[in-house]
C-alpha cells in the first residue's frame, strides 16, 4: 500500500496487520492500555498528514509509532505515565511476597517491567534492536538518528537494565553481559 | 544462574504482547481525537494568539456590505444582522485601536498553561505539553487574563488564589538599527524560567489565514470578528433569546459546531460587542467534560485604563536569575 492513504486504507491495514502493529505498540508502551493509546496516536498522525506517507503505509505507521514512543508521546499525562511503574512496583512486590522463588518466567516479566523504567528513546532502541531484530542501521533510519546514537542508546539501555535488575535481589539471578 | 539478558527480554516482550488485538473503532477514535486536538490548538492559540494575532491582524471587512436577502427566512436575517453588527463593532473597537480588549478565560477541567513551540511551529509539538523545555513540572494556572491593545498582547495566568503563575507577552520592540521587530517574552514563576525571543523581519500585520467551518471554536486568532463571523456563516449559531450576563440583558447565540460539543456567545444588544463566549466539549481519550469561558471587556483607552494596562505590564517583573530559554522557542499561553 503506497501513496496517500485514506481512512479506508488504514482500516484495511489494521484488519490485515493490526495484530503485529498492536504488539509493537504494546512492547514500546509497556502495557496494553498504553499500547492502544500509542497506536491511536500514530494513526492520528497519519490521518492528519497523509501526504507525508511517501513509502508504504505500514512502514510509515511503524516509523511514527517508534518516533512517538522515543519522544515520550504522552508527556502530558504524567500520572498516566507513572501508572505502569506503579503497577510494576506493585507486581514486583507481590512476586517477592509470594515466596521469592523467581523462575525464568518471572525473570522475563521483571525485565519487561524494568524496560518501562528506561528513558523513552533507550526503550525504543532496545525494542527495535533486540525484539524486532533490526540492525543498527535500520534502527537509526527508523528513529532518524545516527548509528552511533543507536549504539550508545542500546549500550546505555542494557547497562541500565542490568543496574535496575540489580535492585531486584529477590529475583535471584545474575545477568550475563550481552553481546551488543 | 547466568542467562542472556537479550533473550530473556525478547521472551518477556513476546509474552507481554501475545494475543494482542486492535480494539474496535480505533480509527474512529483517532479521527475524533484529531478533531478535538484541532480545537485545543485553536483554543491555545486563541488565548496565546501567537505572532499573527499579537499583530492584531487586519482583515478586510468584506462582509460588511452583505445584507440579508429579503427572501431569506426571518431567523437567518436576524442572525445575519447580528453577525454584521458584531463584526462592525469588533472591527471598530479592537482592530482600529479604539479599545483595550481584556478577556478573562476560565473553565472547568480546563487548566491554562504554556506551550513552547519549536522553530517549525505547532506541528513539532503536537501534544501541547503544558511544559517548557527543561521544566520538570507543569505550569498550570486556573484562569488567564489577556490584555490586547494595538500590537501588544499581555497574558497573565493566575492560580485559584490569585497568585501570578506566568506572564507571556507579544509586542513590538525597536531594534538598535531602528527597525521594529516583534518580541515574545515572559516568565513561568514556579519553574524559574524566562524567555525573550525577537522575531526580526516579521510583519506586524500578516495576512489573515483562510478560515474553514472545521476550525471550530471562535477565537481571537486571527481575530474575534473573523472567527465569529465565519462561525455564523457556517450556520453554527442560532439566536436563542436573551439572558442576563454580568448585568447585561444579552442576546444569546447558541451553536453546535462540527467538532461536537456546544458553544454559546452572548452579545450586548446596545454595542453588539461580545460579552461572553462559552465552549463545552468532551476531550481526550477519556472524553472528559471541559468548559472554556471567555469574558470580554472593551475599555476605552482613557488615562485610567491605560494606567491599568501598564500596571499589568509592571506587575510581573522577570528576574534575570531565571533560566533563559533558547531563542528558537515561541511560547504560547492558553487552554491546554
Amino acid at each position: 500500500m503506497g501513496g496517500t492513504p485514506t481512512g479506508a486504507d488504514l482500516e484495511r491495514l489494521l484488519a490485515e496487520r493490526g495484530t503485529q502493529l498492536m504488539r509493537v505498540a504494546i512492547a514500546l508502551a509497556g502495557d496494553r492500555e498504553a499500547g492502544e493509546d500509542l497506536l491511536q496516536a500514530a494513526l492520528e498522525r497519519v490521518l492528519r498528514k497523509p501526504r507525508q506517507v511517501h513509502q508504504d503505509t505500514e512502514g510509515y505507521l511503524r516509523q511514527v509509532l517508534y518516533n512517538l514512543a522515543a519522544d515520550g508521546w504522552r508527556r502530558r499525562g504524567r500520572w498516566r505515565q507513572r501508572l505502569p511503574l506503579l503497577r510494576a512496583q506493585a507486581s514486583a512486590q507481590a512476586t517477592t511476597e509470594a515466596g521469592g522463588g523467581a523462575d525464568v518466567v518471572d525473570l522475563r516479566d521483571a525485565l519487561v517491567r524494568l524496560l518501562r523504567q528506561l528513558p523513552p528513546r533507550q526503550r525504543a532502541v532496545i525494542v527495535l534492536r533486540y525484539w524486532e531484530q533490526c540492525t543498527e542501521a535500520e534502527t537509526a533510519a527508523l528513529l532518524g538518528c545516527s548509528e552511533g546514537t543507536v549504539k550508545s542508546a542500546a549500550s546505555r539501555g542494557l547497562r541500565q537494565l542490568r543496574a535496575l535488575a540489580g535492585t531486584y535481589p529477590d529475583l535471584g539471578f545474575e545477568l550475563a553481559e550481552g553481546t551488543s | 544462574m547466568s542467562t542472556d539478558l537479550q533473550d530473556l527480554l525478547r521472551d518477556g516482550l513476546d509474552r507481554l504482547t501475545a494475543g494482542a488485538t486492535v480494539p474496535d473503532g480505533l480509527i474512529g477514535r483517532a479521527r475524533r481525537h484529531n478533531r478535538q486536538r484541532r480545537i485545543k490548538i485553536r483554543a491555545a492559540i486563541a488565548a496565546g494568539t501567537a505572532v499573527a494575532a499579537a499583530a492584531a491582524v487586519t482583515v478586510s471587512l468584506t462582509a460588511t456590505g452583505n445584507q440579508p436577502r429579503s427572501a431569506a427566512p426571518v431567523r437567518t436575517q436576524t442572525i445575519a444582522d447580528v453577525a454584521t453588527r458584531t463584526e462592525r463593532a469588533l472591527a471598530a473597537a479592537v482592530e482600529q485601536g479604539k479599545a483595550i480588549q481584556v478577556t478573562r478565560m476560565s473553565g472547568r477541567n480546563q487548566p491554562f498553561g504554556l506551550t513552547a513551540l519549536g522553530p517549525h511551529g505547532v506541528t513539532q509539538n503536537p501534544s501541547l505539553t503544558q511544559r517548557l523545555p527543561g521544566a520538570h513540572t507543569a505550569v498550570a494556572a486556573q484562569y488567564m487574563v489577556s490584555w490586547q491593545y494595538h500590537h501588544l498582547l499581555l497574558q497573565e495566568g493566575f492560580s485559584a488564589a490569585g497568585r501570578l503563575v506566568f506572564v507571556n507577552a507579544f509586542g513590538p520592540i525597536r531594534l538598535r538599527s531602528g527597525q521594529v521587530a516583534l518580541a515574545n517574552y515572559g516568565a513561568a514563576y514556579p519553574v524559574h524560567i524566562r524567555w525573550h525571543t525577537v522575531f526580526r523581519g516579521v510583519s506586524l500585520s500578516p495576512p489573515a489565514p483562510r478560515l474553514t467551518c472545521q476550525d471550530g471554536l471562535p477565537s481571537e486568532y486571527p481575530s474575534w470578528h473573523a472567527t465569529i463571523t465565519k462561525a455564523l456563516s457556517c450556520g453554527q449559531f442560532h439566536l436563542a433569546g436573551r439572558q442576563y450576563v454580568d448585568g447585561v440583558d444579552a442576546m444569546t447565540l447558541a451553536g453546535q459546531p462540527e467538532y461536537g460539543g456546544r458553544e454559546t456567545l452572548w452579545v450586548n444588544p446596545a454595542t453588539y460587542l461580545p460579552v461572553r463566549l462559552t465552549a463545552t466539549l468532551f476531550a481526550g481519550l477519556d472524553q472528559r467534560y471541559q468548559q472554556l469561558v471567555t469574558d470580554f471587556r472593551f475599555l476605552p483607552p482613557t488615562q485610567a485604563n491605560l494606567a491599568a494596562l501598564h500596571a499589568a505590564i509592571r506587575r510581573a517583573p522577570i528576574p534575570a536569575t531565571f533560566r533563559l530559554l533558547p531563542q528558537k522557542y515561541t511560547v504560547l499561553a492558553g487552554g491546554v
